[in-house]
């Protein structure tokens, strides 16, 4: 396999004109932490964006931070930390601001942060044919023409590489508390209603794991309130979140999205369907509606998850491990394809990875 | 040239014939909306249903007519102007709203429910439904999706895309997709974010699957009082750089005070240059922290006077006021022109400053109510067109003004959309190669270039330009891109 | 497309689409009539940002542009353009307006929308059937013009009954009116001043018992009461209704008839709103003067301050009382809280809040009779609104408001007694001196 490995967007630009020419099929690469989401595909070269990781401009009391697409999510972080900010992705370190973008992670504060794509505020992208494009503004708000970086985001690298983007970036909380409680989906369904203003409520098998931030007096009285809920095991003042994600051991991960209040019929009724050595662990969003199932492998359980979660309104794609997106048509398949045929009209980045067969 | 007559024929036939108008006098009502551009259009319909609105676009699609979606018509952009033989589908008789699902903090509306009746609606749950434009007792849902609304508290809580999770969508060739899920994720590119903001020009929004908040606990809101326009601006990046995001910052200069303070009689000092109305929300303690943490920033820029609303009624007070302010503004004079420019929060007192001079040196008064702690100018240049040479001199001052921001770093529209009024002025952020991008969007939802023609992008704007290697030898094509064209 | 000149370029945003022009005058002649007409000032104070639209009760119930103050408005400015006819489309969007002036109350640019309607109305009164004109002109120039003939119009009601079309049936109460008001009411002790009643022509035909209790409570409270007997119909309905030149000729009559008094005081809303405009419908300084002096009953009650009653006035109990926000009270005066207030002085008396309460209950002066379809859908959700406050009384200041009421509560089955706020007063006033005279 070749190995693309550009040093800027000129050169990204440059490649994607030579492959379009070539016909030459391309896999678009951040930091390998979320390239395994998507269908299957076969590529003849990987392009490497890792070397595309300069900060462009960050002005803290603008709260918006304007990186390079290839930089690591650690090192926005130790930059924003200067800034007193974050950027609350939650992707590992070594993940790139743009494969975070490019497969819309989930961040496991959604509750609070909401998601990737409303922090994405202006994007410079590079398309199929090597026309670099940009949208959006260096605004906290804009509706300025069409939100190309909407479309972007999500989309796999399949319509464009991400090159630059400007986030929107917010105060890293006074004060941050990670408290564990004992008990499951019920527990933690009690503690969404019952906490006010939670950062997350990620409900477990046997444990239930909230982040609650703000002010000092803030966490404190959410503490307190767990508290009458159900007795207090663990608090933490510092540290990520979650404490583990026992998930994360098993081979394969789907990440499920479901409407929020179907999450419990999601997760208790499949698994006495489904042969009980293949279940792993799973962890869960309350309020938010997706959650991450760790399965033995791909085969006959996938399967069964996302009849389950389809059943329910939701899709259940993988994010680790073989399994693909699943077979979910999107809506609006011709308005898919030609915006696939615009912006990548040679077919070259990534066919067959996405949705649709797109 | 399109047939009208029949096209009228097949509508009322699908509709009724009371939903649909053709009398002369009864057009011109839908000739504009609250933007200062006129235009007109052959044929208006009022559908009910969703099986309504594919007729609608079905008869559209058979005689080729344009369609213009229009909701309540408030729009500030000239985005719902009809042109020419246009067919208007006004969706404000879907009015119901369908569904309200606490347990997933969703509600499924028509286009057509006010924006504040759905707030009303939801509040005995507790909730609410954050944007909140200042035309919130009259926009409707559907046409908030369409401009991407904010509003003040979208400061704190993110503007329409972040609230709104799905969109049931007519498109031009009659199907209806849903895009967006009651899910956190839905499966194909996030169409729903690149509808949401559109300005009609992709489809007819015939449903929408809102995100409700959770009304905070406290709530506190306070007006700051200043002698000097500068003073206040800079409080706005003072409270931000400290790492505080009130609920809303909201700034009114002079003019802007005496207009709705003789309307709403709020109390409003109308010997300020500036006020600011702050809010911030939130557990008590955090309302405690943040509301000191706002007094502080405006000790530090000489505020004269702080008052805190003692309670709802007078936070009620003091907010419609505000939300009053362009409506107050025929009290200087009968036209207004207004820009939505956003620009860095830094740049607040530089670019306010530049306003002011640009105006007085066009001799048009301007005033100024708008999101501060967004950036987000809403200059406003009053004016009587019926003086001769005003209109003229307005325009000449509205470009300055719009050139003055985006060399600021500012973009032209952060909730009012580029409609008609303002597309003239995209090439100033976008390049060619960007707009032929965003042609191609509009055009894999539009091939045929019916809805809402001549909004949002300029006159020269093609996708045909941007992609012009489909249908040909792929590496002819790449060789055909001129060298540079690409940056 | 804005003028620049030759070899100007001009500014970006200033070349608009074919088809398209920035809103102002066209340069053509306005297609008004003769008369009275919206003046272009009046038109101009319209930004159409549509704060008004959906406090409009026609525009809520249709959602259509033409049924709302904004579209009126901007079909009024086509005809001053010169781009549009008064025609049958004219007169019909006009013809649907309540005149309620909600609209006014919420627009921030104070838009005098009521005036404007006047004068189209004028505008279109040429248009209509001979036989409509002649109703009308029997009606609102005839029959109101003329006490005696109201007068006899009421005693025939019984007989023609059965002859009347169902919904003026429905509409028109039954029962006499009794004992008309004295010419002087001399008070209790000494007189605070002298206060002349605007009797009505509806008000004092079929609620007569509302003005007993307006003198008894105005007497009680130390003002002497006048009934000048040269009063006439004040002209709101006229002026509602295209017929502005009757309406001048009844004000200037009025103007005389009250000049004797410190007080002007109007029981029912509509004929107060009209009254209190008879500067802006005149002219002039005598007729301004005139208006200052006006004030509605409750406001007037609550401005100079009342006696406490002892007691209630049904029993010991409470009473829940509805009240209705008659529009040209609440809009046209703003009065809200005044009448409020008084009632609350009344042992037991609890108010209950209407839902959707600032919403006009169709009545409208004459528009029940001219576009029963929305009057009706409005009596409808009034009625609805008003029943489920759970109040047994409905307290409502203005006769038209009064008859719709009782006639939307009698059609869905509900009991409830409508009554003026005034005469709540006056019952508990008569039930504490019985209660004194027992001891």
């Amino acid at each position: 396999m070749d190995l693309i490995h550009p040093m800027d967007k000129l050169e990204v630009a440059k490649a994607l004109r030579q492959a379009t020419a070539d016909r030459k099929r391309l896999l678009v690469v951040g930091g390998r932490t979320h390239v395994d989401k998507g269908e299957p595909c076969e590529v003849d070269a990987e392009l490497w964006t890792t070397q595309l990781d300069g900060l462009v401009a960050y002005e803290p009391a603008e709260m918006i931070a304007v990186v390079e697409a290839g930089m690591r999510v650690g090192e926005l972080d130790r930059i924003l930390w200067d800034g007193g900010q974050e950027w609350p992705c939650d992707a590992p370190p070594r993940a790139t601001v743009g494969g975070v973008i490019a497969a819309a992670a989930t961040s496991p504060r959604r509750l609070r942060v909401g998601p990737i794509r409303d922090t994405v505020i202006e994007m410079e992208v590079v398309t199929g044919d090597g026309r670099l494009v940009r949208s959006g503004a260096r605004t906290v708000k804009s509706v300025t023409g069409y939100d190309l970086h909407k479309l972007m985001t999500g989309s796999l690298g399949t319509l464009g590489v991400i090159v630059q983007v400007a986030l929107k970036v917010r105060p890293r909380p006074r004060s941050r508390r990670s408290v564990r409680v004992a008990g499951g989906l019920e527990v933690g369904r009690r503690l969404l209603d019952a906490v006010p203003g939670p950062t997350a409520v990620l409900a477990m098998p046997e444990v239930v794991e909230l982040r609650l931030e703000g002010w000092p007096e803030e966490t404190e009285r959410q503490v307190e309130a767990t508290d009458r809920v159900a007795p207090v095991t663990v608090v933490t003042e510092e540290g990520a979140f979650p404490f583990e994600r026992p998930w994360e051991a098993s081979a394969v991960i789907a990440e499920a999205a479901v409407p929020p209040s179907r999450l419990a019929e999601f997760l208790t009724r499949p698994f006495h369907d489904l042969p009980g050595p293949h279940l792993g662990s799973w962890g869960a969003l309350l309020g938010v509606g997706i959650a991450w199932v760790g399965l033995s492998s791909s085969d006959g359980d996938l399967e069964a998850l996302r009849t389950r979660a389809r059943a329910l309104g939701g899709i259940a794609p993988v994010v680790k491990g073989p399994g693909g997106l699943g077979n979910d048509v999107p809506p609006g398949l011709d308005v898919h394809r030609r915006l696939k045929a615009s912006f990548d009209p040679a077919g070259v980045l990534a066919p067959g990875r996405f949705w649709g067969g797109i | 040239m399109a047939d009208v007559d029949a096209a009228r024929r097949e509508l009322e036939e699908a509709l009724g014939t009371t939903e649909v108008l053709s009398d002369p006098l009864a057009l011109t009502l839908y000739a504009r909306d609250a933007a200062m551009v006129e235009g007109g259009c052959a044929l208006v319909a009022f559908p009910h249903t969703v099986e309504d609105v594919v007729a609608c676009m079905q008869v559209a699609a058979r005689h080729a007519l344009p369609v213009v979606p229009r909701g309540s018509g408030t729009g500030l952009a000239g985005g719902a102007t009809p042109i020419g033989d246009a067919l208007v589908v006004v969706t404000s008789k879907m009015d119901r709203i369908l569904e309200v699902r606490p347990e997933d903090r969703l509600a499924w509306v028509e286009p057509g429910v006010l924006n504040l009746d759905l707030a009303n609606a939801v509040a005995p749950l507790g909730f609410t439904y954050a944007p909140d434009p200042s035309s919130q007792q009259t926009c409707s849902i559907g046409g908030n999706v369409n401009t991407n609304a904010g509003g003040p508290h979208c400061l704190a809580y993110g503007v329409t895309s972040s609230h709104v999770l799905a969109v049931d969508v007519v498109l031009p060739d009659g199907t209806v997709e849903r895009f967006g899920s009651e899910a956190p994720e839905a499966p194909g590119y996030d169409l729903r974010g690149i509808l949401i903001g559109s300005e009609g020009t992709l489809g007819i929004v015939v449903g929408a699957c809102v995100r409700l908040t959770p009304e905070p606990p406290a709530v506190r809101t306070m007006l700051l009082d200043f002698s000097a326009v500068k003073d206040c601006a800079a409080t706005v990046s003072s409270i931000i750089a400290g790492g505080v995001v009130p609920a809303a910052v909201e700034m009114m200069d002079h003019g802007i005070i005496v207009a709705a303070e003789s309307f709403a009689h709020a109390g409003y000092p109308t010997d300020a240059a500036a006020v600011l109305l702050v809010e911030v929300d939130g557990l008590p303690e955090a309302v405690e922290a943040q509301s000191r943490a706002v007094e502080n920033a405006a000790r530090d820029h000489g505020v004269r006077t702080i008052r805190v609303a003692a309670d709802d009624a007078e936070r009620a007070l003091l907010w419609k006021g505000r939300k009053s302010a362009f409506g107050a503004v025929a009290q200087i004079a009968p036209h207004y022109h207004l820009h939505d420019c956003v620009v860095p929060r830094s740049k607040l007192v530089d670019v306010l400053a530049g306003v002011y001079e640009i105006a007085g040196r066009h001799d048009i008064i301007v005033t100024n109510v708008f999101h501060a702690g967004d950036g987000n100018l809403h200059p406003l240049l009053s004016f009587d067109r019926r003086i001769p040479g005003t209109l003229e001199r307005v325009l000449s001052a509205s470009e300055q003004i719009v050139r003055l921001c985006v060399n600021n770093g500012g973009s032209l529209s952060g909730e009012h959309g580029i409609g008609l009024e303002k597309r003239d002025f995209m090439p100033l952020m976008f390049s060619e190669v960007d707009l032929g991008a965003q042609a191609c969007v509009r055009a894999a939802f539009d091939p045929e270039g019916r809805m809402n023609p001549h909004k949002v992008l300029p006159a020269g704007a093609r996708c045909g330009d941007f992609a012009m290697a489909r249908g040909t030898d792929a590496a002819q094509a790449a060789q055909s891109i001129p060298e540079g064209s690409w940056i | 497309m804005a003028g620049f000149g030759e070899g100007v370029e001009p500014p970006l945003g200033a070349v608009m689409p074919e088809g398209t022009r920035f809103i102002g005058p066209v340069g053509l002649a306005a297609n008004w009539r003769p008369g009275d007409a919206p003046s272009d000032d009046d038109l101009a104070t319209c930004v159409a940002c549509g704060l008004c639209l959906p406090h409009c009760p026609t525009y809520r119930l249709t959602g259509e542009e033409s049924a709302s103050p904004r579209g009126r408005i901007a079909a009024m400015r086509a005809v001053a353009d010169g781009r549009a006819n008064v025609d049958a489309t004219f007169a019909r969007f006009m013809d649907l307006c309540l005149e309620c002036r909600a609209c006014e109350d919420v627009c921030p640019s104070h838009v005098p929308f009521g005036r404007m309607m006047e004068r189209a109305r004028v505008q279109i009164e040429p248009l209509r059937t001979r036989r409509a004109r002649f109703v009308r002109w029997l009606g609102l120039s005839v029959v109101l013009r003329r006490r005696w003939v109201l007068s006899l119009g009421r005693r025939l009601t019984p007989l023609a009954r059965p002859f009347l079309r169902k919904r003026v049936r429905t509409l028109v109460p039954g029962g006499g009116p009794g004992r008309r008001v004295a010419r002087t009411t001399e008070p209790e002790g000494p007189a605070k001043g002298t206060v002349a009643l605007v009797t009505g022509c509806v008000q004092d035909q079929w609620y007569r018992p509302a003005n007993r209790a307006t003198v008894r409570v105005l007497a009680r409270n130390g003002w002497r009461v006048i009934a000048p007997r040269h009063q006439v119909c004040c002209g709101a309905l006229q002026a509602h209704n295209g017929r502005l030149s009757t309406a001048r000729k009844l004000a200037r009559r009025n103007l005389a008839a009250f000049r004797d008094a410190d007080w002007v005081v109007v029981a029912a809303a509509g004929c107060g709103a009209h009254v209190k405009e008879y500067g802006d419908l005149l002219g002039g300084e005598e007729a301004t003067a005139f208006s200052a002096r006006v004030r509605d009953l409750m406001e007037f009650l609550d401005e100079q301050g009342v006696e406490r009653p002892g007691h209630g006035p049904a029993g010991e109990g409470p009473i829940r009382v509805a009240y209705h926000d008659a529009c040209h009270a609440l809009r046209a005066q703003r009065i809200k809280e005044q009448p409020r207030a008084v009632l609350r002085l009344i042992p037991g008396v609890e108010i209950a809040e209407v839902p959707d309460g600032d919403r006009c209950c169709g009545a409208a002066g004459l528009y029940n009779v001219l576009e029963p379809d929305m009057s009706d859908r409005l009596m409808e959700q009034k009625a609805a609104s008003i029943a489920s406050t759970e109040a047994t009384i409905v307290a409502s200041a203005n006769p038209g408001c009064t008859m719709q009421i009782a006639a939307g509560l009698r059609n869905a089955g509900r009991r409830l007694e409508v009554l003026h706020p005034v005469e709540l007063l006056d019952r508990a006033y008569a039930a504490a001196d019985a209660r004194a005279d027992d001891r």
